[in-house]
């Protein structure tokens, strides 16, 4: 930052001044409607937090020890053992669900050997969100969620990709608008993938996705479990994304099960069916985020997911919902038969 | 590193401490912060420090919700006030978000991206869904509106050349929207260029464009030549 910069900063946060609010009041105003909490732990002080820093940088590295002894071993056995998260087995869902839980119930066993402030801060989050006990039985979203859901609460794994504003469904092109049908029947493959990586080609004309795919279901044929690396495409529909107007990106670091068609056999490299939507996206407890436009899906006990609309043109924010692997199950063998 | 503190009348009700190293500006502090702290302790808020409050926040502490309004209160008042222009609008969402942090969203905080940025996403988000709800119509008499009762100069010419010396208010009147909105995010709250990006849910490309190009602009303010 130059000196003007300074200057203009300094003369802005100087307007700003006399323009901002009491903010003594705005406080008494927003503690009178703050709910009663019980509260779990003791007020913060700053002598209080240094210590809880010395004690969490001696407990870390000790509790993650013990857990390299004691817990890897087991984890790594039952990680060797666990099944694939779509195979059309009847039991898959409740045993999906089985695994995101003894690594949730490790997890706590760390914080509680670290700071045990952090594990009854697990222990909350564990109350919104599905039970990890391996001893439950398959839970729906509606059950395990509640009937609405913030997208924020969902568990998933941290991006750093920027989502631009997306183009949506426009004008009378009414190849842009998602008919179920027209999208399973153009459907070769639905691969669960993970985004390694994102990156525009074609003078940012086309969006590509480097994913890890660990499973891929193809039409009429077994599903292959074996992982392997393959490149999805998508043609971005206004051209350039610096104009703002780009599809539905998918996240860098998140799990999707994405409808695919071949685009290069040589390659490896497919393209996504209908990029003008948000794809269906995988939560790391192994539920499926989708728009109502996937009607056999909505059919089942699914919960309402909240969005923040991206722009103007996303016609999508308000019709996300949250479903178990059940709803998917019954949309993979409606294709299967369609 | 050589610090120098002294108080200022900025806000109303609450004189903050100003804080200087070597004479260049570092930041504000609510006083509240230099009650027997350590100077290093109240330069900023660490991605550490605000861990642990939005932790008690999440177990039920008020008194750690206080102290993170305290810090940035203001940041995220600022923040909404870009977007929906309305100041009762923008104390409603700064209400509502820390309510919000309170009752449900500290819990979701994940370590690992900046504080900050987490926080301008989320006063971002609430700004933009509360235009969202309100009708194009409703909106469009709002801004006129506010935009009145905000700037305290309207004797702004309508059309501005570049020679004429405004005031910095005239200057950010002359800057569209998402300028504006970067301006703020980057003074008010000290983001980076790809934290904005990511808030504003931008290219980062066209945040650096745009906030040149912002400068460019306000650098006709008399004041701040």
């Amino acid at each position: 930052m130059n000196d003007i910069e300074k200057k203009i900063r300094d003369k802005y946060i100087e307007m700003n001044d006399e323009a901002a609010p009491d903010m003594d009041a705005l406080w008494s105003r927003i503690e009178e409607k703050l709910p009663e909490k019980d509260e779990e732990t003791t007020p913060v002080t700053s002598k209080p937090r240094i210590k809880m820093n010395r004690i969490v940088s001696f407990a870390v590295p000790l509790a993650a020890c013990i857990i390299a002894v004691i817990a890897l071993p087991q984890l790594m056995n039952s990680a060797d053992n666990s099944p694939s998260p779509i195979i059309s087995d009847g039991n898959y869902a409740e045993d999906a669900q089985a695994s995101p839980a003894d690594e949730e119930n490790s997890d706590n066993q760390v914080n509680d050997a670290a700071d045990n402030a952090q594990a009854e801060q697990a222990e909350q989050i564990d109350q919104a969100q599905p039970s990890g006990d391996a001893q439950d039985t398959y839970r729906s979203a509606l059950e395990a969620y509640g009937s609405t859901v913030e997208y924020e609460m969902l568990s998933l794994n941290p991006s750093e990709t920027v989502s631009v504003k997306p183009a949506g469904i426009r004008g009378s092109d009414n190849s842009k608008y998602f008919v179920e049908d027209e999208v399973l029947e153009s459907t070769q493959l639905f691969c669960r993938a993970s985004v390694k990586d994102v990156y525009f080609s074609d003078g940012g004309d086309t969006v590509c996705y480097t994913l890890e795919a660990d499973e891929t279901i193809y039409r009429g044929t077994e599903t292959d479990t074996e992982k392997k690396t393959i490149t999805a495409i998508a043609t971005v529909t206004n051209g350039e994304m610096f104009k703002d107007k780009s599809e539905y990106l998918l996240c860098e670091n998140r799990t999707y099960l994405l409808p695919l068609r071949m685009e290069n056999s040589v390659t490896d490299t497919y393209r996504i069916v209908f990029p003008y939507a948000p794809q269906i996206e995988i939560t790391l407890d192994n539920y499926y985020i989708f728009h109502n436009g996937w009607n056999t899906l909505t059919d089942g006990e699914i919960s309402d997911v909240i969005c923040t609309s991206q722009g103007n043109d996303d016609f999508y924010y308000d019709r996300m919902k949250l479903c178990s692997a059940k709803e998917i199950k019954k949309l993979l063998e409606y294709w299967e038969n369609s | 590193m050589f610090l120098q503190i002294f108080s200022q009348n900025r806000h109303k009700n609450a004189p903050p401490v100003r804080i200087f190293s070597n004479s260049d500006f570092i930041g504000d502090v609510h006083p509240a912060y230099t009650d027997g702290i350590n100077v290093k302790d109240i330069i900023a808020m660490t991605d550490k420090d605000f861990q642990l409050h939005i932790r008690s926040v999440a177990s039920g502490s008020k008194e750690a919700l206080k102290l993170i309004y305290k810090e940035y209160g203001r940041m995220i008042y600022s923040a909404a006030f870009e977007v929906v222009k309305n100041r009762e609008n923008a104390e409603d969402i700064t209400s509502d978000f820390f309510i919000r942090l309170y009752t449900s969203a500290a819990a979701t905080y994940t370590p690992g991206n900046g504080h900050k940025r987490w926080l301008a996403s989320i006063a971002h988000n609430m700004a933009i869904d509360l235009l969202r709800r309100n009708s194009h119509e409703q909106l469009l008499d709002e801004d006129e509106e506010s935009a009145r009762q905000e700037i305290p100069d309207t004797d702004a010419p309508p059309d501005i050349t570049v020679t004429d010396r405004i005031t910095i208010a005239q200057a950010m009147q002359t800057l569209d929207d998402k300028e504006r909105q970067i301006i703020n995010l980057k003074f008010e709250a000290d983001l980076t260029f790809r934290d904005i990006a990511s808030v504003m849910k931008m290219p980062m490309g066209t945040v650096t464009w745009k906030y040149r190009s912002a400068i460019e602009k306000l650098r006709r303010c008399s004041d701040c030549e």
